[in-house]
């Protein structure tokens, strides 16, 4: 299965509160908040680190099992993706 | 996870920025104007002449001047009381006006939109030439803002404390924006951040009459 990367959206300025992200796209001002979980995956979203390495970090900090953390991870990430708030490549944003 | 969209998102505003810094190209059905943050300057033809649209431009004329000035124009009314100033933050229907007209030992600074700035993590607000249906101008003054409360209608007088996340979502839709690029929402997001993480904030439930401010004196 290739590996995947997901990046913030560039156009999005964002805080963190108490480890749950509050998240501002400019195109429509539209305000979204991430649980503890949404915002590991939000804050790792580097464009570099790949889905396998953000899966595994959810699995160190959050007790859960590496098969639910991909699952919920994916379908987390298309949302987002369909928010406009992440992108997804098969490669790392600075192309290695 | 939630989303909310903006209510202060009006679609047929466009607000880009010119080839100059600070500059803003401002159009709207019934209006194309130029705001110059860095010269302070602005023109604006209208369609017709309409108090209308020279209040909204006004309008945007100051939501883009004030991020230079660390500041906000937020859907609020605002008042001084005692010294302080109080910002009661909602929208339509929510009660603003309804709250400057049952405050009569305090000084209005406006029923509609107030504008807040935050200077070495001090926040105060000033009164602003906008009315809502109270149809009567802010006073031109300013005090140290004391407290956001945001408004509720219920059957009874109630404050509840609310965390800086909270209050930063419930402030963000209040808060009068038009320019669509990133490095400036992200300056009006830090604004927000930090008007919230320096002035308590409230939910404040209350019902039609003054005794609300009993609660808030005791708060």
């Amino acid at each position: 299965m290739p590996e995947h990367y997901v990046a913030r959206n560039p156009q999005t300025a964002w805080r963190v509160y108490d480890g749950e992200a509050v998240i501002l796209l400019a195109q429509d001002s539209t305000l979204n908040t991430l649980n503890s979980v949404g915002t590991l995956i939000w804050e790792v979203a580097d464009g570099v680190t790949p889905v396998s390495g953000i899966v595994s970090r959810i699995c160190e900090e959050f007790d859960v099992e590496p098969i639910d953390a991909r699952r919920d991870a994916a379908a987390f990430i298309e949302k987002l993706c369909r928010r406009g708030l992440l992108t997804v490549s098969e490669t790392p944003e600075n192309g290695t | 996870m939630k989303a909310e969209p903006s209510p202060t998102l009006t679609d047929d505003v466009v607000v880009r920025p010119d080839s100059r810094p600070a500059r803003f190209q401002v159009t709207r059905s019934d209006l194309a104007g130029t705001v110059d943050v860095g010269q302070r300057r602005g023109t604006v033809s209208l369609a017709e002449p309409n108090e209308f649209s020279i209040d909204s431009f006004l309008r945007i004329v100051y939501s883009l001047a004030l991020v230079d000035a660390h500041g906000l124009v937020v859907h609020a009314a605002s008042l001084i009381r005692n010294g302080r100033a109080f910002l009661f933050c909602g929208r339509s229907g929510s009660g603003k006006t309804t709250i400057a007209r049952l405050s009569r030992d305090a000084t209005l600074l406006s029923d509609e939109l107030s504008i807040v700035r935050i200077t070495d993590r001090r926040a105060r607000c000033y009164g602003t030439p906008f009315w809502g249906d109270l149809a009567r101008a802010g006073e031109d003054r300013a005090a140290s803002l004391h407290a956001i409360y945001f408004l509720h209608h219920g059957s009874r007088h109630a404050v509840e404390a609310v965390r800086p996340r909270q209050a930063l979502e419930r402030l963000l839709p209040n808060v009068l924006f038009f320019a669509r690029e990133a490095d400036l929402t992200a300056r009006v997001l830090g604004i927000a951040a930090d008007l919230v993480e320096s002035v308590p904030c409230f939910d404040l439930s209350f019902r039609l009459d003054a005794g609300f401010w009993e609660v808030i004196d005791r708060a």
